[in-house]
């Protein structure tokens, strides 16, 4: 396609196993098993492609990369070719000695997640005890130097400790935090009733972290990701289909976004066709580049520069339509519908915490 | 104009920053966790310096290398200003 810029950034889904089982989890309800996934060779090869074809950021992510044998050996591997690798995990499966060794193969920078502090609630969560272990991980890579960005996916039962989140990240000196709001895809679409917070509590929410940051000026990036159920607009999802990330699941399979296995398109296998081919040339990743596969109320609209029609993914799983404008789009027909309180919608009823 | 980068005043690259040439796109990259900046020479040049360097150190560095102009000094300031706001760069 002409005029089209490399990726910017590789997620490396190295494998779907974790020793977590939180009820958001963004991985399929269909996951890899251990024997379909991609060997140290085949992982190596894509990061050759993915630095050949201008690749920057390498985020190895998962389920939980720490469970693969080889992480320190596709670390080096990665740096060896250039790319920047960011690893992105529980902190479960990690100990001094790993941390040091991954630092030493070239790991640029680490981001931790949290499911919540208050101990009953983060086992609740996380479904196991892993908070004191999430903690002392946290520390050591702080203390190894290793930029650290804790990650905190909130929803309705965890959205009140959201100070002590801010407060931990500061404490521990890393370098950003991101709250983010639950994105409802795979297993939170289908905890959906357990996971929506209240307008009332997300509106409190936000109202603290903006006066934490008015406390707390410069101390750290704080990246609030929009609960888009709320939202007027959709968001440009991934800057548009097919811009800037490239994701490649733990079984080889390109996709344009961690969520677009949902999707009944047929995705390239990097072990089939060349990086370079999926990104530029393969029908899956031009399917929704552009304005042209839009309709209305898309296509006259003048935001199609700004939010690209929104999520596929949503669209998709909502209307069943792979067009449709996405349904959180104030202008979709299906907001009032879906989306409006009154109509019930995926809202939860009533105030009452499931846990 | 009153700057916000005073010529005593040491930076250092944020943590995790690393700089190195983007053959694909042309140019110099910066690399931060989860972001990538592209740079032109001067900018990957100054962010180079400013390890152990002062404002004042880094101008006149440039200044002997490039025989520059006068505007060299606000120039500098300016990127580094920028640079400092976007988190490229952190106060010593």
């Amino acid at each position: 396609m002409a005029g089209l810029d490399p990726p910017l950034a590789l997620v490396a889904e190295l494998t779907h196993r974790c020793p977590l089982h939180c009820l958001y989890c963004s991985n399929p309800l269909n996951l890899v098993p251990r024997e379909s996934e991609l060997n140290t060779e085949a992982w190596l090869r894509v990061f050759r492609e993915a630095a050949a074809l201008g690749i920057l950021q390498l985020l190895l992510s998962g389920g939980e990369p720490l469970a693969r044998k080889d992480l320190v050996a596709l670390v080096a591997g990665a740096v060896e070719v250039g790319l920047y690798p960011v690893l992105i995990t529980s902190g479960v499966g990690l100990d001094r000695k790993r941390l040091r060794a991954l630092k030493e193969a070239g790991l640029a920078a680490v981001q931790l997640s949290f499911q919540a502090l208050e101990p009953g609630l983060a086992r609740q969560l996380a479904g196991g005890e892993f908070l004191d272990h999430k903690l002392r991980a946290a520390r050591w890579v702080a203390e190894e130097g290793l930029p650290l960005t804790l990650n905190v996916v909130l929803h309705r039962q965890n959205l009140h400790e959201i100070e002590a989140y801010l407060d931990l990240a500061r404490d521990l000196g890393a370098i950003a935090i991101e709250l983010a709001n639950t994105q409802y895809y795979g297993w939170a679409w289908l905890n959906r009733a357990h996971l929506l917070p209240e307008k009332e509590s997300l509106e409190a929410a936000y109202a603290k972290v903006q006066a934490w940051r008015a406390r707390n000026p410069g101390v750290m990036e704080v990246v609030w990701v929009v609960p888009d159920y709320y939202a007027e607009y959709p968001k440009p999802c991934m800057g548009g289909w097919g811009a800037t990330h490239l994701v490649v699941s733990p079984d080889g399979r390109a996709l344009p976004c961690p969520a677009a296995f949902l999707l009944p398109l047929d995705f390239p296998k990097v072990t089939e066709v060349p990086l370079e081919e999926i990104w530029y040339y393969s029908e899956a990743f031009n399917l929704f580049r552009g304005t042209a596969w839009m309709q209305e109320p898309c296509r006259s609209c003048p935001r199609k520069g700004i939010d690209f029609g929104g999520c596929r993914c949503q669209a998709y799983m909502v209307t069943g339509d792979l067009t449709a404008t996405d349904p959180v789009c104030r202008f979709s027909p299906w907001r009032e519908r879906w989306l409006s309180p009154e109509s019930g919608g995926p809202w939860p009823r009533g105030r009452s915490n499931p846990g | 104009m009153q700057w916000n980068v005073p010529m005593a005043d040491r930076y250092r690259l944020a943590p995790g920053a690393r700089i190195r040439p983007d053959p694909v796109r042309g140019g110099v990259v910066l690399l931060l966790p989860e972001r990538a900046v592209l740079l032109n020479e001067t900018a990957a040049e100054i962010l180079e310096m400013c390890q152990d360097r002062t404002v004042e150190e880094i101008v006149e560095a440039l200044r002997v290398r490039y025989e520059a102009g006068p505007d060299l000094e606000e120039d500098v300031r300016g990127f580094l200003e920028e640079a400092l706001a976007r988190g490229w760069v952190w106060r010593v």
